[in-house]
């Protein structure tokens, strides 16, 4: 599982990295998402321990089985919400600067220069 | 006392979220802004003296020892970077309420400086590295919506340019913490420092190294990472470009310092050849691009990465003395950019067009005798000469150099600054001097001075003043050499 | 402690007059500063008698220990000799000064800064810490650039200013390294304790190294040949600021820090050599060009240029024998360089020229400022009984063992003797000169009191007694300093070389080889001048002047800017790029042998929840190709909607619920959003930026046609180019790069335009 976890994580962030530097922005933008969703996965793998059970505090209550490890889980809602913002940003900016720029195409964003 | 930590980091946001609420009234706004700015810094200072009488604060949110809660932690080094960081926060703020931007009166201005304060802060206390993160991505995000409501058409652009650039930054620091905790199981970094000293060296920290390595090196625009800096301080918002070149890239500066120091003391020498490297080209790519940019924000921005070049090969050189000089200089520069930015802001204010292109500039200084001499001073201070802050900073590094015995990097680095004394002049002459061309029409009244006034005078009194500061450095770089002492703090025991 | 007030004086008394520039006229500023710098130069002279006798005064008091620095005073006769010179010469230009300015806001801002140059340059000759002196020199280097540009609205003025500053403060950055590793070397920053250590630091390995660029900043300072350059550019200041700053005191700050460390690093064959060498360099060099000089302050700069060679290679001669021949000449140089400035801003001021060839005759109206010339340019033709004639003598009899030198210093001072002549024969005597057309006129500091036009010598008057006292005074203590040479210059010379010595108009035994050249360079100085007809029509060529090496080397480092800024290329990709390529070969070279242990089996598949994940797994990557793969935007956002679930649905299977919650929910809304982002973003412009995905084609180029390509729904669109977009040509104009905040875009924009961005800056 390990290994195949691993090399799904390295396509996924080959595949970010590919339409990252797409010139159309908004393939650009989903390139940045998925990046982001390939760090998702990698937090997921280096999770300390590979549980059977729902990590919960309340120990009265705990399901059976190995919990998985919530540090983790935590790490991951706060990278989901953090990307998903910067994202939510970028495709903000994009459309902005479709108005005032008239262009979508990277290359042709690059009035701030030498 | 050890609650003190908390006010530069949650003040701000409590203030941010009210102003947020009080988006109608915009002086109470700016007051809100002061308040907090001004609270954040007494807090600062206050865990400075704590740390002055040999403490280290170490304040546990909700009570959860670490390494499993979140610590914040006021040692000597993280307290220098806050009482800077704080200080040129509340210039900005001071800045803003006398600016005449369209940008600073929108309703989200205020909210998004203060959480750009607090993020700053927050970063540089914080002892988890995963919070570090967390905080350094609030920086950033207000940041960026803060230039891309620049009076600036083009901040648009900046902000696309900074978003996708620092997301690279934010990739990386994940990969490393990642890698970090795959190793370790633990993200504080006091016990990641106590665990990598047992000995064990997997390659995955390694690995994790580089990675948190060039995530700082972004954040610090350091070559080949810099692109996103020119840009974004020409666009900018004069208060946020002024915080952005002169703190915020020296959040980099620190996690490059406490990732050598304390974490991976083994990987220092390497990492530290490196940094040379980095800063030398950094020095001269940042002086020579500021010597023929066409821009005076721009050139501030060049010069930055020039500058943040000096600090780097600072730490390079890897002794006690140039660390403490590197420290030195990041104060000075500090002071020193955030007061020139807001003066060539001041000065692009008066212009018809608002801009700040050294073509139009020519002679709009003439009516502008003071600001002359602000921006002079602020100049030769940025170029090292005396008696100004700037000399001290050199003075420390070439010392630091000398020991060090690095001859040829010496040499390099002090031939830098003589480029740096030409773009500076001669942007002074330009703006300053020369008869202007043609017609040019001038705004009665620009952006107040007070703020980069303050700032110039704080340069002149490091300058003549500047032992307690080269003192602290030193007293910082002995408490940096046993990690120890940082790590027992925070653990305990 | 008296001394640290001898230092801070001048600057409250500039700061001062700064504030009371509007209450006081030019002159009143004049007098009153005259009054302080004559009260600092008694106060100096007074402590002559205690040096002699005690030795050098030291003070000190702590300033910021961890770089070395004190507050330290070091009062020696060698210091005492420079602040006399700084001060007495201080006082006779600032009573010129408030004759000079007329306006009085001017005046003020011109006072101040000579006041912080003379209390700098009090630093520099009085300060006993090494790091205090170098604070002191720059300050003098910036004062320098600040009044060189002072009529900072003239180009030549400014690019005068910042070549001298750029020259004497690369000189500043050598002088600071040096003398910093000097400090090193000797273990202390004190200026008593590193005179004191000399033996030690003769012998140090790093000699070479700190002595080199000690030299290197006292030769920029000094305006040594080959960097003598900046000193002619100089004189785009005001008169009064040239005769203080670039012919009496700051230039030759660079010959005191040489005497000041000649017993610490001097008569060594290094220190030797070169002095002797850029020395005599500098004099011949400097001697010669004064003659092809058409300005009368670029005659005296080229001059001041050669005198200060001549006392270079004479603190180069062994066994200080040079010593009293450098003091006197000093002395002697100051007194009658400071007059004929003075008197060269005078002739300027009056006739509205300084090009020596549009004057003439003028010393019949001018019968004052004649006479006061004519004794100082005896002075410097080293004529008996002036003070200049001493100096000449001894420099003369310093060398009189070196016959290359001694030829150097032979004819340099008969070309000195033709530049006295050209300066007093040709400005004074004579037949009066119609004005040159306006090309060769040299810009001057005053305009003539009728404008430019008018240019009648009949209206030439003598100068007002106040004004004329000043280069009067100088003139006349040439003499009464070479007549009384015993009870004045004696005890002056002995104080500053710190051992007893006899001074003499005429050798005492008789007439002796140096009298003899003396004369032989007084002959063909004279003879040289009267012959001036002929050689001032020769062009000699110069093969390359420092200018433009200067120029050149400033157009050099700047193309290399230029090719550094192109990679500010301003695309995004490029810079993407460049970061994870960087971070590529960071963390190959990091980790360069890294070896992965595969686990066994390495891959499980033996539970159901194993295989589910595998299948989520390859779902999520399909999706993501098919993200990829999909033109057509609207597809791409859904397949990337679908990788998410995929994602969401590993997180569930962890078991995470609660990531896996908040995964589905954030994918819902990215898709959301950015479907409503599409709808907002045109849909030409989202397909033109399609249309290439790696061509480089610049915007613009347009001859080169668009390539057609095959669009989703299987219609063939060509991809519009900008350029044939009539809808768009009517709202948008290209900007050139960086044209940020022209007032074109902002008159179209207004505020509305801000607003609704940060609408969308925030899509909540």
């Amino acid at each position: 599982m390990n290994v195949l976890f691993a090399l799904a994580t390295g396509v996924m962030f080959g595949m970010g990295v590919f339409q990252l530097l797409r010139r159309d922005l908004i393939k650009a933008a989903m390139g940045f998402y998925i990046l982001f969703a390939a760090i998702n996965l990698l937090f997921l793998a280096v999770g300390a321990y590979d549980g059977t059970a729902p990590a919960y505090v309340d120990a009265s209550n705990q399901p059976d089985g190995q919990p998985s490890d919530p540090l983790v889980q935590a790490l991951i809602l706060t990278a989901i919400v953090i990307s998903f913002g910067s994202y939510a940003l970028l495709l903000g900016f994009i459309a902005a600067s479709s108005r005032r720029f008239k262009t979508v195409d990277s290359n042709e964003l690059d009035h701030l220069k030498g | 006392m050890n609650a003190l930590l908390l006010g530069p980091v949650f003040v701000p946001l409590l203030l941010a979220a009210i102003s947020v609420v009080l988006a109608r009234n915009r002086s109470l706004q700016q007051l809100l802004g002061l308040v907090g700015s001004v609270v954040a810094w007494l807090c600062s200072v206050g865990v400075l003296l704590a740390n002055l009488q040999g403490e280290t604060l170490v304040y546990r949110l909700g009570g959860w020892p670490p390494p499993f809660g979140i610590a914040l932690v006021g040692d000597l080094l993280a307290s220098l970077f806050a009482v800077m960081a704080t200080t040129i926060v509340a210039a900005g703020v001071l800045y803003t309420v006398g600016c005449k931007d369209v940008a600073v009166t929108y309703p989200a201005f205020m909210p998004l400086f203060l959480c750009m304060g607090a993020g700053l802060s927050g970063a540089l206390y914080t002892g988890d590295i995963f919070t570090l993160f967390v905080f350094i991505e609030l920086t950033v995000l207000a940041s960026v919506v803060l230039v891309a409501i620049s009076d600036n058409r083009l901040g648009l652009e900046a902000a696309i340019k900074y978003l996708f650039i620092s997301a690279m930054g934010t990739l990386f620091l994940l990969t490393g913490i990642a890698a970090l905790y795959a190793t370790f199981g633990t993200l504080n970094m006091a016990d990641i420092g106590q665990l990598l000293a047992g000995g064990s060296r997997p390659l995955l920290a390694q690995a994790a190294a580089v990675m948190l390595m060039c995530a700082f090196l972004l954040k610090s625009a350091v070559f080949p990472f810099h692109f996103w800096q020119p840009d974004f301080h020409a666009a900018a918002p004069t208060p946020v470009s002024a915080i952005l070149s002169s703190v915020v890239v020296k959040v980099g500066i620190y996690g490059l310092i406490r990732m050598t120091t304390l974490m991976f003391t083994a990987e220092a020498p390497l990492i530290h050849d490196l940094l040379v490297l980095l800063g030398v080209f950094g020095v001269f790519f940042g002086s020579l691009g500021a010597l023929r940019t066409y821009d005076a924000k721009r050139l501030l921005a060049y010069s930055t990465f020039g500058q943040v070049g000096f600090i780097l090969v600072g730490i390079g050189w890897g002794t006690a003395a140039t660390l403490a000089a590197a420290l030195v200089y990041v104060v000075n520069h500090s002071v020193i950019k955030a007061a020139l930015l807001m003066l060539a802001g001041a000065i692009a204010s008066r212009t018809a067009t608002k801009t700040a292109r050294l073509s139009e500039l020519g002679g709009v200084g003439k009516v502008m005798p003071m600001t002359g001499v602000l921006y002079l001073l602020g100049g030769l201070a940025l170029a090292g000469a005396p008696p100004l802050n700037g000399f001290v900073s050199k003075a420390a590094l070439v010392l630091g150099g000398i020991d060090a015995q690095e001859w040829l990097i010496l040499a390099l680095v002090v031939g830098a600054g003589l480029i740096t004394l030409l773009y500076m002049t001669r942007t002074w002459q330009l703006i300053f001097q020369q008869a202007p061309s043609g017609e040019v029409q001038l705004k009665p009244a620009g952006d107040r001075q007070i703020a980069p006034a303050l700032l110039i005078g704080l340069c002149i009194v490091l300058g003549l003043y500047g032992g307690p500061l080269l003192d602290f450095a030193a007293r910082t770089v002995a408490q940096l050499g046993d990690p120890q002492l940082y790590i027992r703090a925070v653990l305990g025991g | 402690m008296d001394f640290a007030l001898v230092v801070a004086i001048p600057f409250v008394l500039g700061i001062s007059v700064y504030f009371l520039r509007d209450r006081l006229r030019p002159v009143q500023q004049g007098l009153l500063l005259t009054a302080g710098m004559a009260l600092l130069f008694v106060f100096l002279l007074a402590q002559l008698p205690r040096v002699t006798e005690q030795g050098a005064l030291e003070f000190v008091a702590p300033w910021m220990p961890q770089i070395g620095l004190t507050f330290a005073l070091y009062v020696d006769g060698l210091g005492l000799l420079f602040g006399l010179l700084v001060t007495g010469i201080g006082s006779a230009v600032m009573l010129y000064t408030g004759c000079y300015m007329d306006d009085a806001r001017q005046a003020g801002r011109f006072f101040a800064l000579m006041l912080a140059f003379t209390g700098s340059m009090l630093a520099v000759v009085l300060a006993g810490n090494v790091v205090v002196l170098f604070i002191a020199w720059e300050l003098t280097s910036v004062m320098s650039f600040l009044l060189i540009g002072f009529k900072g609205a003239d180009d030549e003025a400014r690019k005068g200013a910042l070549q001298s500053l750029m020259i004497t403060g690369g000189g500043g950055l050598a002088l600071f390294v040096g003398l910093l590793l000097l400090g090193n070397a000797a273990g202390t920053m004190q200026l008593g304790e590193i005179l004191s250590n000399g033996e030690a630091l003769r012998q140090h390995p790093w000699y070479g190294a700190f002595t080199g660029l000690i030299l290197l900043g006292c030769f920029s300072k000094s305006a040594q040949f080959p960097l003598h350059f900046w000193l002619p550019q100089a004189m785009n200041a005001p008169t009064p600021a040239s005769a203080f700053l670039h012919s009496a005191t700051m230039v030759k700050a660079g010959v005191y820090l040489l005497a000041r460390l000649y017993p610490a690093l001097g008569d060594t064959a290094l220190w030797n050599a070169a002095l002797s060498t850029v020395g005599l360099a500098t004099m011949l060099v400097g001697a010669v060009l004064a003659l092809r000089q058409r300005d009368l302050k670029g005659i005296l700069a080229y001059t001041t240029i050669s005198q200060l060679g001549a006392l270079v290679a004479l603190i180069g001669q062994p066994e200080s024998a040079g010593l009293k021949a450098a003091a006197v000449g000093i002395v002697a140089h100051a007194l009658y360089k400071g007059a004929l400035f003075l008197i060269a801003g005078a002739v300027d001021h009056t006739t509205g020229t300084r090009n020596i060839n549009e004057l003439g005759g003028i010393g019949r109206q001018m019968r004052g400022l004649a006479a006061a010339t004519a004794i100082a340019g005896l002075s410097m033709a080293g004529v008996p009984p002036l003070l200049g004639f001493v100096a000449k003598e001894t420099l003369l009899e310093t060398v009189i063992q070196q016959p290359l030198a001694l030829a150097v210093v032979t004819v340099s001072a008969a070309l000195t003797v033709t530049a006295a002549l050209r300066l007093f024969w040709d400005v004074f005597m004579g037949a009066p000169r119609t004005r040159l057309p306006q090309p060769e006129h040299v810009p001057h500091d005053r305009h003539h009191p009728f404008g430019d036009d008018a240019f009648d010598y009949s209206c030439c008057h003598d100068l007002p007694p106040l004004m004329l006292a000043s280069p009067g005074t100088l003139a006349t203590l040439s003499v009464i300093a070479g007549v009384a040479l015993a009870p004045l210059m004696a005890p002056l010379v002995s104080a500053a070389i710190g051992k007893q010595v006899s001074l003499y108009l005429f050798p005492p035994s008789g007439v002796n080889l140096a009298l003899v050249l003396s004369g032989v360079a007084l002959a063909l100085g004279i003879g040289v001048f009267a012959v001036r007809r002929v050689w001032l029509k020769w062009s000699i060529p110069v093969p390359v002047s420092g200018v433009q090496v200067y120029d050149g080397t400033i157009r050099a480092v700047e193309s290399v800017g230029d090719v550094l800024l192109k990679m500010q290329s301003g695309r995004i990709r490029y810079y993407l790029a460049v970061i994870l390529f960087s971070v590529l070969v960071l963390l190959a070279t990091a980790v360069p042998n890294i070896r992965i242990d595969l686990p066994t089996p390495a891959v499980q598949l033996t539970t159901a929840a194993h295989v589910l994940e595998a299948i989520l797994l390859v779902l999520a990557l399909a999706a993501t190709l098919a993200s990829i793969l999909f033109e057509r935007h609207l597809v791409a956002a859904l397949a990337l909607g679908i990788a998410g679930y995929a994602i969401g649905g590993m997180f569930l299977l962890e078991p995470a619920p609660d990531v896996a919650l908040v995964q589905f929910l954030v994918e819902t809304l990215a898709t959301v959003l950015i479907i409503i982002i599409l709808a907002r973003t045109s849909q030409d412009e989202r397909r033109r930026a399609m249309a290439r995905l790696w061509g480089q084609t610049r915007r613009g180029s347009g001859a080169r046609p668009c390539r057609v390509h095959r669009h989703g729904r299987g219609s063939r669109h060509l991809c519009p180019r900008r350029r044939e977009q009539p809808a768009h040509t009517g709202r948008y104009r290209r900007m050139a790069p960086g044209e940020c905040a022209s007032a074109g875009w902002r008159q179209r924009r207004g505020r509305g335009d801000s607003h609704r961005l940060s609408r969308h800056g925030h899509p909540d």
